[in-house]
C-alpha cells in the first residue's frame, strides 16, 4: 500500500523515458548519471574495546530531464558491511532494512552475519518546474535550515554535522509546492502526510531579502505540536557573517510543555584562507541527562529531531577549517554539550590524491561525565575514507 | 576704459596657456580612466558568457575544472561549476553586494560573509573577488597613467590603479598593461598593503571572439611559491547576448546546467 507512490512515480518515469526515446542518443540527452563509491574503515574504542568495521558505499544519482520543467531523480545508496559490528548479536542487518519514510524504499539484498549489503533510495522524485513555480513529488530533501551545525528551521530533515559520511542526509516522502514571488523571494508549502494529522509535517515557509539579509518565517503543523519560526542570514560589522533561526513548537496537548530551539552563528573567512565558524544552540526540551557510553555518538546523531538537536539544553559548537594546499584540507571541529559536560572533538585532514580520488583521515572522540554514575570515560573512532566521485 | 580692456585682454592671455595646461592634463588623467573603462567594459560588455577551464598548478599535483560564467555588466554574475564531478552543480551568484553559494550534495545555497571576497576561491590562485568582480577596476580605484612600455611587441599603457580610501578591496595596489589598439589587459600586477608585489596575472593567447580580440589564456602566478600558478583558458566568450533573468536568482541556481 506505502509503495504505491514509489512505484507510481518510478513507473511514471520509466514511461516517460521511453516514450521519449526513439534513438540511444536521445536517451543520452535526457539522462545523466553521478555519482561516487567509498571505501570506509573505522576502529572505534570504548571503555577498553577495540572494534573495526570496513564500509563499501556507493552513491548512483540518475537525472532524467523529460523536458526543460519535467525531471526526475533518482539517487540510490548501496552499502556493504562486514566487521565488528555484522558479526556481533545485534541485528544490524535490520536496523538497517527499516525505512524511515512513508514508503519502504530500503533492502537487504544480504544480511549474514559477517556481512549485510543495504540498498536504500534516499531520493526518488517528479519535479515540474515552471518559470514561477515548482512542485515536487516524492522522496526527496527539504532543506530549510540556515545554520551549519544546528538548525531549528529544518523540520524536515533534522540532521547533526557528526554524520559525516552522509552529506546529502536522509529524503522524506513529501509534497512540495514553491511559488517565486520575487528575484529573492518565495513561499514554500511541504507535506509529509501520515496516517493523522499527529503524524505529519505541514509547513509554509516565506524567504525574502531586505536590507542585503535573507530572511525566512515558517509556521506549521509538526507532529503533535504547532510550530512557528525565523531565520536570517547577513552580516555583522560588514565582515562576518550572521545567522540565526529559532523554532517554537507549541503541543497540542496541553499538559506537555512547549519548547523553544534557537541557534546563532558567526562565521569569518581570515586572509590566510582559514575560516572560522561558531555556533550556540539554546533548547529547552533538553532532560541534561548523562549520555550512555554503549551509544554515545548514536545519542548526538541517531536520535536526533528538530525539537532535539542535542542531549543538552545548551551546547557550543566551533570549527575551524583551511587548506595547507589546494589539494590537502584539514577541520577540527568541536562540541561542547554543557549540562552533561562532554565535549566532542573531530579533526580531520582530507587529502586529493587525482582528479576524482579523495583520501580523508578523521576521528571523533568525546570525553565527559557518561553513564547513570558520572564517570569520566573518553570513547574514540578512528576513520580512514577512500572515495572515488563519478 | 581702455586700460580696463587692457586687463581683460592680459588676464585673458595668462588664462589661456592655464587652460591649456589644465585641459591637458585633464584630459591625460581622463584618458588613465578611459583606458581602463574601455579594458573592462570589453571584457564584461552588457552582458556575457563564457565556458573556461581552469588549471590549478603545484610542483607534483594538478587539478582542472570546467566552469560556466554568465554576467550582466558588473552587478549580476552566475558561475556554475560543470566538472570534476565531486563539484559538478555548484554556483556561485553575485547580485550586488551580496554572494550565495548553491552546494547541491547538502541541496542548499548558503549566504557568504563578505569575508568570503578575499580567499582563494576553490583553491586557485586568484580571489573569490577576482571571479565575481565584486570590487570594480573603474569605480574603485584612482588611475594614473605611468608609461608607455611593449609587452609581446604590442604598444601598451602602463597603468597604475590606488584603491580609493572608501572602496573594501583586497589589493594595495595594482600596475596594469592595456595594449593601445584593442584595450586588451595583458599584464596586471598585483601588490599587497605594504605595496609588495605578491600576484602576477599574464594574458597571451591572443583570439577573436565575436568581434572581440582578447587574450585567450590567463594566468595568475603567485610571486612568493615557485611553480605554482593556476592557469584560465577560454573555449567559449560571447557577448552582448540575451540572459534569462533566472540565471540570476537564488531560487533558480540549482536548475543551471
Amino acid at each position: 500500500m506505502k509503495s504505491i507512490l514509489f512505484y507510481f512515480i518510478f513507473l511514471f518515469s520509466i514511461t516517460l523515458v521511453f516514450s521519449q526515446q526513439t534513438k540511444g542518443e536521445k536517451l543520452k540527452e535526457i539522462i545523466t548519471i553521478s555519482g561516487y563509491v567509498k571505501y570506509l574503515k573505522t576502529y572505534s574504542y570504548n571503555e577498553g574495546n577495540f572494534i573495526g568495521d570496513n564500509l563499501i558505499h556507493n552513491r548512483i544519482k540518475l537525472k532524467a530531464d523529460f523536458s526543460p520543467e519535467l525531471s526526475t531523480v533518482f539517487e540510490m545508496r548501496n552499502r556493504i558491511f562486514y566487521g565488528d559490528i555484522t558479526s556481533n548479536a545485534f541485528k544490524f542487518g535490520e536496523f538497517l532494512d527499516k525505512d524511515a519514510g512513508q514508503v519502504d524504499l530500503s533492502f537487504n539484498t544480504l544480511n549474514t552475519t559477517p556481512m549485510v549489503f543495504n540498498t536504500i533510495f534516499d531520493r526518488a522524485y517528479l519535479r515540474y518546474a515552471a518559470e514561477k513555480y515548482q512542485l515536487t513529488l516524492g522522496r526527496q530533501r527539504i532543506n530549510w535550515g540556515v545554520n551549519l551545525a544546528w538548525s531549528p528551521n529544518d523540520l524536515f530533515n533534522a540532521y547533526s554535522l557528526l554524520d559525516f559520511d552522509y552529506q546529502e542526509r536522509a529524503g522524506v516522502d513529501a509534497l512540495r509546492f514553491q511559488y517565486f514571488t520575487g528575484d529573492l523571494s518565495s513561499i514554500d508549502l511541504s507535506i509529509q502526510p501520515g496516517k493523522d494529522l499527529n503524524q505529519s509535517i505541514i509547513g509554509f515557509l516565506w524567504k525574502f531579502n531586505k536590507w542585503e539579509r535573507d530572511f525566512q518565517i515558517l509556521a506549521g503543523n509538526y507532529y503533535n505540536d504547532y510550530v512557528f519560526g525565523y531565520g536570517s542570514e547577513g552580516t555583522l560589522f560588514d565582515k562576518f557573517g550572521f545567522k540565526r533561526e529559532v523554532s517554537y513548537f507549541i503541543p497540542k496537548n496541553r499538559n506537555r510543555k512547549s519548547v523553544t530551539s534557537m541557534s546563532t552563528s558567526i562565521d569569518y573567512f581570515f586572509k590566510n584562507g582559514i575560516y572560522i565558524n561558531t555556533s550556540v544552540l539554546y533548547n529547552t526540551n533538553s532532560e541534561n541527562k548523562n549520555l550512555q557510553s554503549d551509544d554515545l555518538f548514536q545519542s548526538i546523531i541517531g536520535s536526533i529531531s528538530v525539537k532535539n538537536l542535542m542531549p543538552s539544553k545548551l551546547s557550543y559548537f566551533f570549527q575551524v577549517s583551511g587548506p595547507f594546499n589546494p589539494a590537502l584540507n584539514g577541520s577540527l571541529s568541536a562540541f561542547y554539550i554543557k549540562g552533561i559536560e562532554t565535549l566532542v572533538i573531530a579533526p580531520t585532514i582530507t587529502y586529493e590524491l587525482e582528479q576524482n580520488w579523495e583520501i580523508m583521515l578523521l576521528t571523533q572522540s568525546a570525553y565527559g561525565k557518561i553513564g547513570d554514575d558520572s564517570k569520566n570515560i573518553g570513547a574514540a573512532s578512528f576513520y580512514f575514507r577512500l572515495m572515488r566521485s563519478f | 576704459m581702455e586700460d580696463k580692456i587692457l586687463i581683460k585682454k592680459m588676464k585673458n592671455i595668462y588664462i589661456i596657456p592655464v587652460l591649456i595646461l589644465s585641459a591637458f592634463y585633464s584630459l591625460y588623467s581622463q584618458t588613465a580612466i578611459e583606458i581602463i573603462e574601455k579594458a573592462d567594459n570589453k571584457l564584461r560588455g552588457s552582458s556575457s558568457y563564457s565556458e573556461v577551464e581552469i588549471t590549478i598548478v603545484r610542483p607534483k599535483w594538478e587539478k582542472k575544472m570546467i566552469l560556466k560564467n554568465w554576467s550582466i555588466g558588473s552587478n549580476f554574475s552566475t558561475t556554475l561549476v560543470t566538472s570534476p564531478p565531486k563539484e559538478k552543480g555548484t554556483v556561485f551568484l553575485k547580485r550586488n553586494n551580496e554572494i550565495w553559494n548553491y552546494l547541491p550534495s547538502l541541496e542548499r545555497t548558503v549566504k557568504f560573509p563578505p569575508s568570503m571576497m578575499t580567499q582563494s576561491w576553490m583553491g586557485t590562485d586568484f580571489t573569490t573577488d577576482d571571479l565575481v568582480k565584486q570590487s570594480s577596476t573603474v569605480t574603485d580605484y584612482s588611475h594614473k597613467i605611468l608609461a608607455e612600455e611593449n609587452i609581446e611587441n604590442l604598444p601598451c599603457w602602463k597603468l597604475e590603479l590606488i584603491p580609493k580610501e572608501e572602496a573594501t578591496v583586497v589589493w594595495g595596489k595594482l600596475v596594469i598593461w592595456v595594449d593601445k589598439k584593442d584595450y586588451m589587459q595583458l599584464r596586471t600586477e598585483f601588490y599587497d598593503e605594504d605595496e609588495e608585489l605578491v600576484n602576477l596575472m599574464i594574458g597571451s593567447d591572443i583570439k577573436t571572439f565575436g568581434n572581440k580580440k582578447l587574450p585567450s589564456k590567463l594566468e595568475f602566478i603567485p610571486l612568493e611559491n615557485e611553480g605554482q600558478k593556476t592557469v584560465i583558458d577560454y573555449n567559449v566568450w560571447k557577448f552582448n547576448i540575451v540572459i534569462p533573468e533566472n540565471y540570476f536568482k537564488t531560487q533558480y541556481i540549482s536548475r543551471l546546467k
